[in-house]
């Protein structure tokens, strides 16, 4: 579990104590992940906006209720900020496609390989997709995972396992492209180490 | 001792594990014997770790460029302080208010959308989508004033018009105009959107920024206090602006 730092602590003191411009401090702290986390389940950067402001109301609201010692307070936000996309995710049935779920070179100059990867992760399950982000964005481990999903070990596991075959099946040329031997290898004979 | 026998279904759904470090260390072991001897678990392993870096190198690519809005606080502040003072008033539907269609701004550097008349508060309890007929709406460019409001005219030529506020009086109560962003030369800067006047504090997004870029917030007051209330609402000149919760602008 990665510990709140001493300063965030004194911001969330603070703010349990009722003071707004502590919230502030965190919310400076923490908003471009939060931000980019939502970005990255809903694929859209207006929604993710939404959710933005949705996640920090939530946090004022429940911040009493946070305990330091039980989670961080990020894997705590991330918690806030999963349930938040699911909960958008599942009243926005109806699918809202952004520019760049439409057009993916429109969000950034990626290559080919990129723009297949995110195809890929635009398919997921709501669920899968924020057990891959959680993990392969924010870098959680299981057990923050788990926190900040609130399933078991187990079930960490196996949605991640899930992911990994979903995302493989759709990926072939990506990942076969990416294990295949490059121009030096070939020139030289070599294979890949076993 | 010979090593626990290991089939390669089982060694395949730990592979992830494996990778992550988060096996027990005597998983970790029977699993590495296994892939010493197993080359198709082995290419399996490379397949994951393969697919993984796509995937991490993909969310930080696609994450990279985009960072939270600079008036997050400042909206998000004006809904907390709303929420820790709650008004009295009983809550109103604010847009429903509203007339659909309205003009798209002027090219102005500082244009202010004013509600210059609002119906009955009865007509304002109306649900969604019976706005009153007899509301009007006006623009005020930089520099004029009316009653109960004053757009600054030094400030039409700044670039960064950013969180003025003003105060307007109608008939059935006194509104905060707080204007977020105004102006040509700051159109990156300006978030399009419609926040909904009631209690789902949802925003949807205008598909663009009008191109004479203009962009208001007004919020309904009880009292005379510019404090922004709960109920706000952010519109623009794009088109069509809707909030599907329980609100609509057209």
């Amino acid at each position: 579990m990665r510990p709140a730092d001493g300063e965030t602590l004194t911001l969330i003191r603070r703010c349990q104590a009722g003071d707004l411009s502590a919230f502030g401090g965190i919310f400076e702290r923490y908003k471009n992940l939060v931000y980019k986390t939502a970005y990255l389940m809903l694929g859209n950067a207006r929604d993710a906006e939404d959710v933005l402001q949705e996640v920090f109301l939530e946090a004022y609201r429940v911040l009493g209720q946070y305990q330091p010692e039980r989670a961080a307070f990020q894997t705590w936000l991330y918690r806030i900020t999963i349930n938040d996309c699911l909960n958008w995710k599942r009243k926005h049935r109806i699918p809202v496609l952004s520019l760049d779920e439409v057009n993916p070179a429109a969000d950034s100059p990626n290559d080919d390989a990129d723009r297949e990867v995110w195809s890929a992760i635009s398919k997921l399950s709501p669920k899968l997709r924020a057990v891959v982000v959680l993990r392969y964005y924010l870098d959680l481990s299981y057990l923050e995972l788990a926190q900040a999903l609130d399933i078991p070990l187990g079930t960490v596991k196996s949605r991640l396992n899930q992911a990994l075959q979903v995302v493989r099946d759709d990926l072939k040329g990506v990942v076969e492209r990416d294990l295949s031997p490059t121009h030096d290898e070939r020139a030289f004979g070599w294979v890949r180490a076993k | 001792m010979t090593a626990p026998f290991l089939s390669c279904r089982d060694a395949k759904l730990q592979l992830a594990a494996f990778a992550h470090r988060e096996l027990a260390p005597s998983e970790r072991e029977v699993l590495r014997t296994h892939l010493d001897g197993c080359t198709r678990c082995q290419l399996e392993l490379d397949q994951l770790l393969a697919a993984e870096a796509a995937l991490k190198r993909t969310l930080l690519n696609r994450a990279a460029p985009h960072a939270a809005p600079k008036l997050a606080w400042s909206q998000l502040r004006s809904v907390l302080e709303a929420d820790a003072k709650p008004s009295a008033a009983p809550r109103r539907h604010f847009l429903a208010s509203l007339v659909p269609g309205f003009a798209r701004l002027g090219t102005t550097a500082v244009a202010l959308l004013l509600v210059g008349a609002l119906g009955a508060p009865a007509a304002m309890r109306q649900p969604v989508a019976t706005a009153p007929p007899e509301l009007a709406v006006s623009v005020a460019s930089a520099g004029e004033s009316g009653p109960g409001f004053e757009v600054p005219g030094s400030q039409a030529s700044a670039p960064d018009v950013l969180d003025r506020t003003a105060l307007v009086d109608v008939p059935s109560g006194t509104f905060s105009i707080l204007v977020l962003a105004v102006s040509r030369e700051r159109q990156e800067d300006i978030v399009p959107q419609s926040v909904c006047g009631s209690n789902c504090l949802r925003r949807r997004a205008a598909p663009k920024v009008p191109a004479d870029g203009a962009a208001v917030v007004a919020m309904p007051q009880t009292d005379n206090v510019s404090r922004p209330v709960q109920k706000s609402v952010l519109v623009s000149g794009g088109p069509e602006l809707r909030c599907p919760m329980c609100i609509q602008i057209q």
